[in-house]
């Protein structure tokens, strides 16, 4: 049985037993397309693969959609990524997704092709792209070849698909019920002997990136360079799970002008860019998310400029947590660096130095 | 001799504490350097960071904010927020290779209209010192 099938399995089982309403999942929409799936019968089942290496877009942002009114009031299991659940955490911190009736199903990630070499060509089943990537990252989106986090504790159920015989662990009271009920195996205490050595790999990649990042995107004439296909269409924004204005900031009457203010703007920066407010957005959107950012790269995988913005806000966010020692999504119990604060703290920010 | 370089300097004043230090400074006839543009604000806390990019880059050559003493926010609590927003922005700064010293937090309540002076005098200094913002200059950010 493939491990996608295990997870179908389960799947199967639950909606038979209706012990859920409806799962999450991802279902091929084309040979080189998949999208999450609300599927509510067995019979819809056909199609999915919950391991499929493609990332549509981060499913948290279903999630808030879904819960957004009222939860549901039958269980749902959301199979997701690992970086997808850090997405929840924080939504869920930031009242944005209601975590009620839901069970979360996180699987060891392997990562996703970018979307940009699947389209025209056939997205590989998981099953033969997973023996790949236990042994080479060559495929994979650079943010997933530079992602510490191939495991997420933090859900109800996971999925261990790096171990010896892939189990599934109970990491809640919630999932070991669950899985009780399904009369499915399941262990609950971590094995890390696959999950080490791709760790291993990832923090190499990891630091060698942001050497990279240091090297060619640091500075002014970097950055701009970095920078300078964007056509500020926001879609980095849109799809970022941690962006939750209703109204951004950067897209509100804040950002008009009266005519003779770009006439002096332009005179006094040697002419004015259009579109404008290249750096006011990403800097600014960086000022207001990357306390959160989870490194997900749907920014990246949403942009048609190719711009790696993905790598750049999980790099700049890096950075900004460790002010605050804290990592987005990766603990229900770290407040956001935002939503609080410490009488003494942070001296070096203040006065002349 | 080169003419000297006066930064341009926006400074996001507490209406509480440093708008009424800088008040008071200029009805006691105290000489500070014009290089400061200053803007009113009820609360250091109500400065969103953006407002500090889009001065920097439409512009200015520093940014300082002054509110009120840690523990005299009148909003209790804004200053130890607008301390977080300018930690966090100095670290982006910081990472993208931008001058992080060209955001400026002081406390400066409203009796120390000579702290105000002073702390302007030396910050203005210290930009000009720098040298003109760059970003500011730049038509393609
Ligand atoms: S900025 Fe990009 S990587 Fe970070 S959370 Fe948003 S979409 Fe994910
Ligand atoms: S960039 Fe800022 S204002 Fe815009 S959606 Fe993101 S957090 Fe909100
Ligand atoms: S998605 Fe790409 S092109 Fe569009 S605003 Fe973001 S970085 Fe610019
Ligand atoms: S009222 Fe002065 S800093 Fe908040």
């Amino acid at each position: 049985m493939s491990l996608s099938d295990k997870i179908n399995k389960l799947c199967e089982q639950a909606l038979e037993k209706e012990m859920v309403g409806g799962i999450v999942t991802l279902k091929k929409t084309a040979d080189d397309s998949a999208m999450h799936c609300l599927i509510t019968e067995q019979s819809e089942l056909e199609g999915t693969d919950p391991l499929i290496p493609f990332f549509p877009g981060n499913v948290a942002n279903f999630v808030k959609k879904l819960t957004r009114i009222t939860p549901t009031t039958d269980k749902i299991l959301v199979i997701l990524r690992p970086c997808e659940m850090r997405a929840v955490v924080e939504m869920v911190k930031l009242a944005q997704i209601q975590n009620q009736n839901i069970i979360w199903l996180t699987f060891d990630c392997p990562g996703t092709i970018p979307r940009s070499d699947v389209r025209g060509e056939k997205i590989p089943d998981s099953h033969e792209f997973f023996s790949d990537a236990m042994n080479s990252d060559d495929k994979i989106r650079t943010i997933c070849a530079t992602c510490d986090y191939v495991r997420a504790d933090t859900g109800d159920i996971g999925f261990l698909s790096f171990e010896q015989d892939a189990p599934f662990i109970a990491y809640t009271e919630q999932g070991k019920k669950f899985l009780n009920e399904l009369g499915i195996e399941f262990i609950e205490k971590a094995v890390t002997d696959g999950l080490d050595k791709i760790i291993a790999r990832r923090i190499e990649n990891e630091n060698k990136l942001y050497d990279k990042l240091n090297k060619q995107v640091k500075g002014i004439d970097n950055l701009v360079a970095a920078f300078a296909g964007c056509v500020n269409c926001h879609n980095c924004m849109t799809n970022c799970p941690i962006c939750i204005c209703r109204e951004c900031f950067f897209e509100s009457e804040a950002m008009d002008f009266a005519g003779d203010m770009f006439i002096e703007l332009a005179r006094r920066k040697k002419g004015l860019r259009a579109p404008t407010d290249l750096g006011v957005f990403h800097i600014g959107r960086m000022s207001h998310m990357t306390t959160s950012c989870v490194s997900c790269g749907a920014c990246e995988e949403a942009c048609p400029e190719k711009i790696i913005v993905g790598q750049i806000f999980k790099w700049v966010a890096a950075n900004v947590q460790k002010v605050f020692d804290y990592s987005a999504g990766k603990k229900w119990e770290d407040e956001l660096p935002l939503k609080t604060f410490c009488e003494e703290e942070l001296e070096q920010v203040t006065g002349i130095e | 001799m080169s003419e000297q370089f006066e930064p341009k300097i926006v400074g996001f004043f507490c209406n509480w504490c440093t708008s009424t230090a800088a008040d008071m400074a200029g009805t006691s006839r105290m000489q500070y350097p014009a290089n400061v543009r200053p803007i009113r604000v009820m609360c250091s806390g109500s400065v969103d960071p953006s407002y500090i990019i889009r001065a920097i880059l439409s512009g200015a050559d520093a940014v300082m904010i002054g509110g009120c003493h840690p523990g005299d926010c009148h909003y209790i609590s804004g200053n130890y927020k607008a301390r977080r927003r300018v930690a966090i922005l100095k670290s982006i700064f910081d990472t993208l290779g931008l001058e992080p010293d060209r955001i400026f937090l002081d406390w400066i309540s409203a009796s120390e209209s000579k702290k105000f002076v002073k702390t302007i005098a030396e910050y203005t200094e210290k930009v000009r010192n720098m040298g003109p913002n760059k970003i500011a200059q730049r038509w393609d950010i």
